[in-house]
Parts: C-alpha cells; sequence; structure tokens
C-alpha cells in the first residue's frame, strides 16, 4: 500500500511517500521516502501504526489577571481521542499561583499522560 | 516636565524578538538595558498562540508558545534589565547632542532618544547609545483586501480571533469561514474545530497555501477541514450579524469569476490575509524601509539605515517561527554589543538586488566583510529549484522554494573576496528550475 503523507516533525514539512503492507507493520519492511532527515522516517512509521499528537487547550482560572489557562499535554497522546479529551479537560478549572510545568489532571483516560499548565500565573 | 532616563542599549518591544535581543546583550556585557512593552505582561503573541511547535530551532524540543515565551521570561526576571511596562513608544529621534547629553556622554557615541508614554509615568525621553526595533506586526484587515458587500459585525481577523479565544475565552461564532490560508488561520480552525465549531473551510485566494505545509496536515487534513484553493470571497451578507458570504472561483490573474459565486452561510468570517511589518516608530526618525519587506533596509549586521539603530523580528520582515526571530534578536544584539564597543565596522556598499522569483531578501546590502545569512522569500513555489548569487558565481540546490517557507542561505566571507576586488557593487539573487545565470 502507498500512503503519501506530509512531515509536521519541523517547520520543512518534507512530502513523504510510505510504501508498506497493511498486514506487516514491522519497522523494517514500510519503505520511506521524500524525507530530508530521520526525524521523517520515524514519524512515518508513527502515523502508520499509532498516529499521535500534543494536545493543547485553555481551561478556566481562578486569577486576579487572567480569565483562561493554557494547557498540554505532556506528552503526545492518540490522535483519534484528542476531541473526547478536550471534552474531559475543558471542565477543569485551575486556581493561581501556577507555575509551567505544574499538573493539572494527573493520567488522562488512563493513557498515562498528564496534563500540564503552559504557564505560570503568579495570582 | 519629561523625565530623563540614560542607557547603553534601549529595545522596543517584548516579544520574542525584543526578549533574546535584551538577554544577549546582557549575556554580552551590557548592563545599562532598558526594555520597553506596551502591554502589562512580557511575550507579545506567544501567550495566545498555545499550540505546540515553539522551539524546535532554539531548545531542540516541542514547545507551546505560552512555555517559549515563559522561558524567555524566566531568564530576563533574573537579570537586571530594567522592564518598563505598559508602556508605548512614540517616536525616535537621533539627538545631535546638546549640552545636558553630552556631559554624560564621553563615549563619542551620539544619543538615540526614544520617546515613550504610560500612564504611570507621562511623557519620558529615554536616552539611549544603541537601539533595538522588535516592533512586531500587525494583521490586514477587510479593508486591506477591499471586500464588497455589508459591514455586519462578525468579520475579524485571525491573530485578533486568537487572542479572544485563547486569552479572553470568548468564541466568536459557530458557524465558522476562513479566508486566507496564512498559518494563523490554519491554526485557527483547527483551535475552532476542538472548541466544538463548525468550520465550513478554508478559502485561499493563490494556488497554494500560503501557510506552512505542515500546518495544512495537522490543522486542516487531521479534522477534515476542506482547503479550497483559487477561491475568495466577493460579498458579505448581513445587517445586526454576518449570515452569508459569497464565495467565486479566481481566474488566473487571480480576478473572480463572475457567474460562480455561490452563497454560504456563517456567523463569522475570519480573515488570514496577511501581516505587515509594523513600523511607525521608525518612520519618526526618517529608518529607510523596504517596499517589499515592509520593514527597515538592513545590512548583514541588522543595523538599519540609521547608524545604531538595530531592527530583528516580524517589523523587520514576517517569519514562519517564533525560532527565527529568537535568532534574529540575538543578532541584532551581537551588532549592537560591536557598535557600542566601536567595534562594528559597517559600510554596506555591496547592494542585495532582485532577480527572478524573488519577493524580498534580508538583508538588503551587505560589506562582505564576514559570513552574511541570507533571508529569501520566493514569489511562487518551485521543485527542485536552484538558488543563484550572480557576479559570485554561487548555486545552492533545494528541493523545494515555497512562499510559504522562507529560504536561509548562509554565504561563506571568502565568496566575496573577488566581488570586492573586482570593483562590483551588486549580488543579483534569483531561484529558478535552471542552474543558469541569467
Amino acid at each position: 500500500m502507498k500512503k503519501c503523507l506530509t512531515c509536521i516533525e519541523c517547520p520543512v514539512g518534507c512530502l513523504l511517500e510510505i510504501n508498506y503492507d497493511e498486514k506487516n507493520l514491522r519497522s523494517k519492511d514500510i519503505v520511506v521516502s521524500g524525507n530530508q532527515c530521520k526525524k521523517g522516517k520515524s514519524f512515518a512509521l508513527k502515523e502508520i501504526k499509532d498516529p499521535r499528537r500534543v494536545l493543547t487547550t485553555t481551561i478556566g482560572i481562578n486569577s486576579k489577571t487572567y480569565s483562561r489557562l493554557p494547557v498540554r499535554s505532556e506528552k503526545t497522546v492518540p490522535k483519534k481521542e484528542i476531541l473526547r479529551m478536550i471534552t474531559k479537560v475543558k471542565k477543569i478549572q485551575a486556581e493561581a499561583p501556577i507555575n509551567m510545568g505544574d499538573p493539572i489532571y494527573k493520567n488522562l483516560m488512563g493513557t498515562g499522560v498528564d496534563i500540564v499548565s503552559s504557564t505560570t500565573i503568579k495570582e | 516636565m519629561k523625565s530623563e532616563l540614560y542607557c547603553d542599549l534601549a529595545v522596543v518591544g517584548g516579544g520574542p524578538g525584543g526578549m533574546a535581543a535584551a538577554i544577549k546583550a546582557y549575556e554580552l556585557g551590557i548592563r545599562d538595558i532598558v526594555l520597553v512593552e506596551r502591554e502589562p505582561v512580557l511575550g507579545g503573541i506567544l501567550p495566545q498562540c498555545i499550540h505546540n511547535g515553539f522551539g524546535l530551532h532554539v531548545f531542540k524540543k516541542q514547545l507551546t508558545g505560552p512555555e517559549y515565551g515563559q522561558i524567555f521570561r524566566d531568564r530576563i526576571n533574573n537579570t537586571k534589565i530594567k522592564i518598563l511596562k505598559n508602556t508605548m513608544a512614540l517616536a525616535l529621534d537621533i539627538d545631535q547632542g546638546n549640552g545636558k547629553n553630552k556631559g554624560r556622554n564621553n563615549s563619542g557615541i551620539s544619543w538615540k532618544k526614544v520617546v515613550v508614554t504610560s500612564e504611570r509615568r507621562g511623557i519620558q525621553n529615554i536616552a539611549a547609545r544603541a537601539v533595538i526595533l522588535a516592533l512586531g506586526c500587525r494583521e490586514r484587515t477587510r479593508g486591506q483586501i477591499a471586500i464588497p458587500g455589508s459591514r455586519p459585525p462578525g468579520v475579524y481577523t485571525a491573530g485578533f480571533v486568537q487572542r479572544m479565544v485563547n486569552i479572553e475565552g470568548y468564541l466568536p461564532g459557530k458557524d465558522i469561514i476562513i479566508l486566507g490560508s496564512g498559518d494563523i488561520g490554519l491554526i485557527m480552525a483547527r483551535r475552532f474545530k476542538l472548541e466544538g465549531c463548525n468550520v465550513r473551510g478554508v478559502y485561499e485566494l493563490m494556488p497554494f497555501s500560503t501557510g506552512l505545509a505542515r500546518n495544512v496536515a495537522q490543522c486542516l487534513e487531521d479534522y477534515n477541514i476542506p482547503l479550497y484553493l483559487n477561491n475568495t470571497v466577493t460579498n458579505i451578507y448581513g445587517y445586526r450579524r454576518i449570515e452569508a458570504v459569497e464565495i467565486s472561483k479566481v481566474d488566473d490573474n487571480l480576478e473572480p469569476i463572475k457567474n460562480t459565486g455561490c452563497k454560504v452561510y456563517c456567523d463569522a468570517l475570519i480573515l488570514s490575509v496577511g501581516l505587515i511589518p509594523e513600523n511607525e516608530l521608525s518612520k519618526t526618525c526618517d529608518i529607510k524601509i523596504d517596499e517589499n519587506t515592509n520593514g527597515p533596509i538592513v545590512d548583514e549586521n541588522l543595523q538599519t539605515s540609521v547608524k545604531g539603530i538595530f531592527a530583528c523580528g516580524n517589523s523587520l520582515y514576517v517569519n514562519d517561527i517564533a525560532d527565527n526571530v529568537t535568532e534574529d534578536g540575538y543578532l541584532s544584539a551581537q551588532s549592537a554589543f560591536l557598535y557600542l564597543n566601536k567595534n562594528l565596522a559597517s559600510c554596506p556598499f555591496i547592494n542585495i538586488s532582485k532577480g527572478e522569483n524573488i519577493n524580498y531578501i534580508v538583508p538588503q546590502n551587505i560589506d562582505g566583510d564576514s559570513d552574511v545569512l541570507f533571508r529569501i522569500r520566493v514569489k511562487y513555489p518551485i521543485r527542485n529549484a536552484y538558488v543563484k548569487f550572480g557576479n559570485i558565481n554561487f548555486i545552492r540546490k533545494l528541493k523545494y522554494a515555497l512562499p510559504g517557507e522562507l529560504i536561509f542561505i548562509e554565504v561563506k566571507k571568502k565568496y566575496f573576496k573577488d566581488l570586492i576586488k573586482s570593483g562590483k557593487d551588486f549580488i543579483r539573487i534569483s531561484v529558478s528550475k535552471t542552474p543558469n545565470f541569467a
């Protein structure tokens, strides 16, 4: 099977061509071309087997200066789960003070990934 | 009465460019630095860019905009840089040196004056030996692309709604149409989708996306948002609120084709139709502006046509990613440091001229005394392109040359030697499919 993808690992955005057999997803049997660095190959493999993205959104915060707090998933999460995860994350209300990297929600939907604050809000 | 503030370096603008410039200048040993920011917080647009993809060059990892900004904010807070927040710069003036100023200045470097204003301190003069301009950019609006139709509420620019959604916490509508495939438009298409809006489509006048390919992939394709190329908005309907737009196809000259119009319902129209470097301040002291970048004309040290005033960030030219802004911020600080130590020999007599398929090039002139990083924006996309530097016979082959992705090419000093000997005073850069010089 042939698949064309744009690599999203960096702003270069290489156009990748991936040739593989759906029944055999062993990394060494998947042929990737068009990439200009090794990140392209590993991105292509991940996209075929288990596409993942970083989740980013905002949640409410009790603070003197801000009404929204930007948050992110500390690591990537399965792409197909992102919309469901966001509805869950959106319900959380944070409290100032908070530091960048502070966990907001631990082990999101059993993925083992934490949602953390993207910024520092002192008050 | 106006109060006076003296310093070695004044940095105007506290976004990614200005913060990088101030930090680098401090690290190099300039101690007397003033950083002027009109918002109550440092960071520029970073706090509203909540998506990831920042920091790949500078930190070798993927950060969100707020994180990228917070790292620099923390670093600045560990220095003695004087930060003037809530402060707006109004004018620049090259001081000819009155008696009072002269007494404080025995360095032989003239004072540049930055006139600023704030609610707390009123109008103030900052006298600085060197100035770095990191003024950012503005969005093009409906008026600048002249969309016909009624003028209802509900027509916004993409960066403005980004702030509205991510900082203030309001949605501009539920049924969204985006005109223009600039990066902020693509990012906001995904953002609206994640907030539960219906994004009807992204419409682009050009036959290609003007944003980064990776943003088309991760913002539109990931969420099945359609991208319509060679289409534009030719009418806006609604009175109390936008109700619909008319979308028309355009021909090869980008002119709307009659009778191709179709009405698409929406309650918000988001414009992502380009950015313009902000240079009202630069113009107050006759800094020469390049009509293609809309930013100051600079040499390889990012020095403007006024000696001792440097420029970086999106007020110099519109960058694709914040990391590049940071790098230019560092470079401008390095140059300001050399200038303050009278080690900046700059007589940029070699003109960089534009050949085939060139929208703009920064720097616009160089003195060929050091390696030069050229930043090149092409007009139209080419696969397997040759970037040719006429007069110095330097060629670089690229897999892609795309308008949405700035091309960076460093040319070593040795290539300029023969040019300087031969007495020629320009290098003509072109980008095309053939390796031959025209």
